[in-house]
Formats: structure tokens, C-alpha cells, sequence
């Protein structure tokens, strides 16, 4: 009898143990509203938060009222749920004096084709501000299936006590664990600009802290430029500090971190961000594929410019320009980044009027990042003139000598004859890519006595044309000294094409 | 004339016996053609030997969601998040603190950080290790009463102080192949996928060499 009123006294002594252990009485929670992502990232779930308060109270917890959570983040314009910042768990330690916060969101909520639930949970410390517990559990009215059916769920809201009582499954038994004390600065925000310069160029940097420190505990705040110490001193009561400086020193990268030192002697060193100082220009090249004419770069009505970088690195813009002999700027283009791998110009000014025939200055300037130029120009004939040709015939006994001539500067690169007797039918077709040139044309007794009609086409290497045209070539012949040549009005005209 | 046909008698502990392998290789054959749905293994790529010093610093990056399912990326973040803290004793930088340096870089919801953006945040977080997320599918198919949810993705555990990616892990799975007997075991949301599937992968991780915070 003794030894079991031992044994029935020992396991009431450990379930009274292990009670007071879970119950962790006097630790104050504060509950935030469950994100709820089903309905968006903005969607807050109340019945579960209240489920999860109401589970919470029951494990003895402290639970800090609805109304003094939301004031808090209304006070704090917290906006987003299922997340904190560090900045605001110490804050809530401060305001709303709890140790611990329980964040979470509802993952999955759905209705079909079964009622699904899918919860997530986290326990902030607000000492330290660490996640020390966290858990997920998922839940549908499928895997709740009871023997007959009896009190089995069938809706959402049926799985709400069953999810969150899964979840609060593993609660910390251990959740007044106290945390080391932590020394840290609130960053809200850093800003360094710019991030690419050149030696000489000023260099700025704003710095926001957010002040979670008492007056007489105010650290010391220095910006580390390099191995450069700068003491940063705060805008009047404004958490903001701001140093502007020249950048110096050989190319390369700098780290501006943010040093505090605290009057207990403790450091704490955050990097803002680096900036990089790039004295060296960019390279650049011009290429323009045009015909080399006289040693010059020719073209009629397209000529492609390729920048050739050298160096490649990102560009910041560039620029080409077309200037006239005189030096006067006709045309400029800019983009921003790197020029484009190919251009084309028409020998157009920007209203689509053709420049005339002349000599014009292509320039083109790039700017890397740091403000670095590189430029390079070159020259180009813009050549529209149509290729000037003659025609000479002479009768000798059977035949008819034709000499086509050419006396422009420009090299022809194909020339086409062709004649026909008085009813349309071919007579004569010859063609060829070199001028001068003679051609023999046998000459019948019927051809002497009719017309011999045709036409003369002729085309230079850049593509201008001239066309002439053959009325009678046997009274040509008779005008032995006569020359036909390119006629001033002659066009592009459409002629039966090879 | 009667055939000489010999009868063996089976004495009751042998045929007891028999009973009992008979149902052993019944239970055998029921566990290999069960798992043989369910035996899906992530699939990690070491690139670079993780450090000696174990991590306890550890920062879990916004997923980048490729799939087309709305909040993929938010959902298995969130899971994968409570599974990393619940599975080792890291200090896993808040989601918060995350997404607050990503608004001070500029960098947008679905973006990978640069280089020197990942060197700002290792500074400022005070981390050892990233871990970068990517979901490539994400879907529930529906057939008749039950949901298969189907999710694939890829995390990458990236070195703070090089930006080095040291293991990236590709893992891809459906609810279906966690069905043990008629409705057992069947996983009927994304979510539930995703626990069980970054359960997986940091069971893989701890087995392959990452080591546990001793601080």
C-alpha cells in the first residue's frame, strides 16, 4: 500500500511538473494578425489569429490584446504581415514590453474540390530578435477522416481548431530562454552615389539610422572610405548624416562601410555599398564600309558605320555627328548604353533631304560610366554624280564599230547595249564590266537599210546609272565624228531590266 | 492398381512458419511497389567544398517564382523558411530584414541579386550563406474529388563572402507519390508538397556534410 501511494504521488508530482513547464505562466506573447495569402498580399485571416490567441491562452501564455497589436502597427506603419523587421521587434519589446511575437501566414486556404488549410507560424524573440520556434502544418477534411463519419470536419472553418491545435503540436516548452544582448544600428537607408567617377569627382553618401539608443548610450559614427576614416556628424536631431568627399586615388574599388562604436567600446561595421574610380577612357574605332575611291571612302545611298570598341566596358551614351567640309554640323544622333553594332546613313539630312555630292565628317564619342570619353571621326565622299559615257559608231564594209567610252573618275562595273532592228526584233546584245571597250557588229544588207534602235545602259561601282539612248545607230555611224554622250536629263528610268 | 503417391504431413510449426514468410513477402512486396511511387530523391550538384567552420548565419532570399502558379514563390519561401529553423539551430536572417535591403538596392520582387548587391546584404545581414530559390513548376491538377499539386524547384546554396554557388539542389515531386494505402499519406495541397519536399532537401544537405550551428 506505502508503495503505491509512492508511485501515485511521484507521477502526480511529474504531471504537475511538466504542467507548470508548458504552461510557461507570465511570459507575455503578442499575437499579429495571419497574413492570408490566399486572399492576396494583403489578406489577414482573424478567426485563425484568434484561434491561435484563444490555443495560446490556454497554454498559459500572456497574450497581448488585439486593439495594443494593432495600434502598434498603426503607429509604425506596418504594412505587411507574415514579416517583421528587427527594427520593429525591438520596438514591440519596448512598447508593447513582451518577449516574444508569433507571426504567420495561411498559405493555402481553399474549398475545392476538399476543404484545405496550410499554416505557418514563428516565434520572434524580442531580446535578440532570433526566430527560436517555428512550424508549418497543412491540413484538408480528407485527413480527418473518422470512423462512421461522426463529428468529421466538412468545412474550412471546421479545420481551424484541428490546424493550429497540429501546429502549437511542438510548442517550446523552453520560451522564456534569455537571449545575449545584441548591439546594433537600424539601417533605414544608405545611399552612395555616384558609383562609377573619375579621380577628382565629388562622391556622396546619406546615411539614415534609425536611433534605438538612449542619449547618453549615443555611438559614434564613422564612414570608412577605403582604409579612410571620416567621423560623420548627425543633421540636428534628424538620424541623418551625410559626407560628401573628392575621390582619389588609383583606379579601382572602393567599400564606404558605416562604423558605430558604442561607449561600452563595442564596434559594429556595416557596408553601404562600393564605388569605383575609372580614369581610363574607353576605346573606340570607326568603320565605315563604303568603296574606296582616290583614297577615299565613297558611297551613293547607303553606307554602313560600325563602332569597333577596343576596350569593351558598359557605356554610359554616345553620340555620332556628320559634319561638312566647313566643320558646320548637318546631322547629330544619341542613344544611351552602348552605340548599336551597326548604323547606316543614306547620306540624308534628318529631314530626308539628300546631301549634295562632297566630302563630310563622321564623328562618334562614347562615355563610359564614369564619365570617360573616347572619340573617333572620319572622312567620306558623298558621290551622287551618274557615270559619264560616249558612244561612237563607225561603218567599215560589213560591219558597224561601236567604241564605248567612259570618262568619269568613278570605276564602272557593268555596262549593257542593246539594239533592235524597226519591228522590235534583237538586233544586237552585248554587255561587259570594262569601259572604254569597241565591238564589231556584222551589218546585212537588209539592216542598212532600216532603223537600228536601242539604248545604252551603264552603272558604277556605287550604283549610279546613266542611260543613253540609241535612235538610229547607222546615221550615228554616218556623223563619223559625232559623239552621243550621257545626256543631262537622263534618269533612273525603268528600262527592261537583265 | 493404386497409384504410390507419397502425402507429406506439415507438422503445425511449419506450417505456421510458412504462414509467416508467406505474409513477410506479401508485406515485402506491398512496401517495395508503395515506395517505388514515392522513391524520389533531390538531386544535388556539390560545385564547391562547403567551409570547415559550420554556418549559424544563414539568409533565405525571396524565391523567384518562374511557374505560373500566383504566390508560388511566397508560399514555399515561408515553408521552407520554418523547415531550415525548425530542422537546426540557425539565426536565419528575417524575412523583413531581407526584403527591407532588397527596397535600399532597388531589387525588384522577382530579381537575383548582383554580385556586389550579395556582398552589401552578406555585410548587412551578418550571414554566412544564401540560399537562393527558384520554382520552375508549380500546379494543383485536379482529377475528380482529390488535387495532385506538382512542384519543382532548385535552391542554391551560395557562399557569402565569394557569391560562389557551392551546392545547388534540383528537387521535383507530386502529391501522389506520397499515397501509402487508399487515401494515406496523399498530399492534396502545394503547400503540403513544399514541406515535405524542403524536409527532403535539408535532410540531403545535413546528410552530404552541411553542418549544424555549434555556437
Amino acid at each position: 500500500m506505502p508503495r503505491r501511494l509512492l508511485t501515485l504521488f511521484l507521477a502526480l508530482f511529474f504531471i504537475l511538473a511538466w504542467q507548470n513547464d508548458t504552461r510557461a505562466e507570465g511570459v507575455k506573447i503578442a499575437i499579429f494578425p495571419l497574413q492570408d495569402l490566399s486572399q492576396g498580399d494583403d489578406g489577414v485571416n482573424w478567426p485563425l489569429t484568434d484561434q491561435l490567441s484563444h490555443d495560446l491562452a490556454e497554454k498559459g501564455m500572456e497574450i497581448v490584446s488585439r486593439q495594443a497589436v494593432v495600434s502598434f502597427m498603426v503607429r509604425h506603419r506596418i504594412r505587411t504581415l507574415g514579416q517583421l523587421e528587427a527594427y520593429y521587434i525591438r520596438a514591440a519589446k519596448k512598447e508593447l514590453d513582451v518577449k516574444l511575437i508569433l507571426i504567420g501566414s495561411v498559405c493555402q486556404k481553399k474549398e475545392q474540390p476538399g476543404p484545405a488549410l496550410a499554416l505557418v507560424v514563428y516565434l520572434l524573440r524580442t531580446e535578440d530578435g532570433k526566430t527560436t520556434w517555428a512550424n508549418t502544418a497543412d491540413l484538408c477534411c480528407a485527413d480527418t477522416r473518422r470512423l462512421l463519419g461522426i463529428n468529421e470536419p466538412k468545412t474550412i472553418e471546421d479545420l481551424y481548431p484541428l490546424l493550429i491545435s497540429n501546429i502549437l503540436s511542438s510548442w517550446p516548452t523552453d520560451v522564456k530562454a534569455q537571449a545575449k544582448k545584441l548591439f546594433s544600428v537600424d539601417l533605414e537607408s544608405a545611399w552612395l552615389r555616384p558609383t562609377y567617377l573619375r579621380s577628382g569627382h565629388d562622391a556622396q553618401c546619406s546615411v539614415h539610422l534609425r536611433s534605438t539608443w538612449l542619449p547618453q548610450n549615443q555611438p559614434d559614427v564613422v564612414l570608412k572610405i577605403g582604409e579612410q576614416l571620416v567621423p560623420l556628424t548627425e543633421s540636428t536631431g534628424t538620424d541623418y548624416y551625410e559626407f560628401s568627399w573628392k575621390a582619389a586615388g588609383p583606379d579601382g574599388r572602393y567599400p564606404v562601410s558605416l562604423v558605430t562604436s558604442w561607449p561600452d567600446g563595442h564596434k559594429q561595421s556595416l557596408l553601404l555599398g562600393s564605388y569605383f574610380i575609372d580614369n581610363k577612357p574607353p576605346g573606340l574605332k570607326l568603320r565605315l564600309k563604303g568603296i574606296l575611291i582616290n583614297d577615299k571612302i565613297t558611297f551613293r545611298n547607303r553606307l554602313s558605320i560600325i563602332p569597333i570598341m577596343t576596350d569593351r566596358e558598359p557605356l554610359n551614351r554616345w553620340q555620332i555627328t556628320f559634319k561638312d567640309g566647313k566643320g558646320e554640323t548637318l546631322l547629330s544622333q544619341d542613344g544611351s548604353g552602348i552605340p548599336p553594332e551597326r548604323l547606316f546613313w543614306r547620306g540624308n539630312a534628318a529631314n530626308g533631304k539628300p546631301f549634295p555630292d562632297g566630302d563630310y565628317r563622321i564623328i562618334m564619342k562614347i562615355w563610359d560610366r564614369a564619365g570617360n570619353t573616347a572619340e573617333d571621326a572620319q572622312w567620306v565622299t558623298v558621290l551622287r554624280t551618274k557615270p559619264e559615257v560616249s558612244i561612237k559608231a563607225t561603218l567599215a564594209g560589213d560591219e558597224v564599230i561601236i567604241d564605248l567610252g567612259h570618262t568619269g573618275q568613278t570605276p564602272i562595273s557593268y555596262w549593257r547595249l542593246n539594239l533592235r532592228d524597226k519591228d522590235g526584233i534583237g538586233f544586237a546584245f552585248k554587255d561587259g564590266d570594262l569601259l572604254p571597250t569597241t565591238i564589231h557588229l556584222p551589218l546585212s544588207a537588209e539592216n542598212r537599210q532600216q532603223k537600228i534602235k536601242g539604248s545604252l545602259m551603264v552603272r558604277d561601282v556605287l550604283g549610279n546609272q546613266s542611260q543613253i539612248k540609241i535612235d538610229d545607230l547607222l546615221s550615228l555611224a554616218k556623223q563619223e565624228d559625232k559623239d552621243v554622250t550621257t545626256p543631262k536629263d537622263s534618269n533612273d528610268a525603268w528600262v527592261d531590266e537583265f | 492398381m493404386a497409384k504410390n503417391t507419397k502425402k507429406i504431413a506439415l507438422s503445425p510449426e511449419r506450417y505456421r512458419g510458412l504462414i509467416s514468410a508467406a505474409i513477410g513477402a506479401l508485406l515485402s512486396l506491398c512496401l517495395v511497389v508503395l515506395n517505388g511511387c514515392g522513391a524520389r530523391f533531390p538531386e544535388l550538384q556539390q560545385l564547391a567544398p562547403l567551409p570547415s567552420k559550420p554556418p549559424c548565419h544563414i539568409a533565405v532570399l525571396p524565391f523567384v517564382n518562374k511557374s505560373k502558379y500566383v504566390q508560388a514563390d511566397r508560399i514555399v519561401y515561408k515553408i521552407f523558411m520554418a523547415e531550415l529553423l525548425q530542422s537546426t539551430q540557425y539565426r536565419v536572417a528575417q524575412e523583413g530584414d531581407v526584403r527591407k535591403i532588397y527596397r535600399q538596392l532597388k531589387i525588384y520582387p522577382q530579381q537575383t541579386p548582383q554580385f556586389d548587391q550579395l556582398k552589401i546584404m552578406a555585410d548587412r545581414l551578418n550571414t554566412q550563406f544564401f540560399i537562393i530559390g527558384t520554382i520552375l513548376k508549380a500546379q494543383e491538377q485536379t482529377s475528380g474529388r482529390a488535387a495532385n499539386p506538382q512542384l519543382t524547384m532548385m535552391l542554391d546554396l551560395v557562399d557569402a563572402t565569394s557569391g560562389k554557388t557551392l551546392w545547388s539542389t534540383y528537387h521535383t515531386r507530386e502529391g501522389i507519390q506520397y499515397q501509402k494505402v487508399m487515401h494515406f499519406g496523399l498530399v492534396t495541397t502545394i503547400s503540403g508538397v513544399a514541406r515535405r519536399m524542403s524536409q527532403e532537401i535539408l535532410n540531403l544537405w545535413f546528410r552530404e556534410g552541411l553542418q549544424p550551428c555549434t555556437e
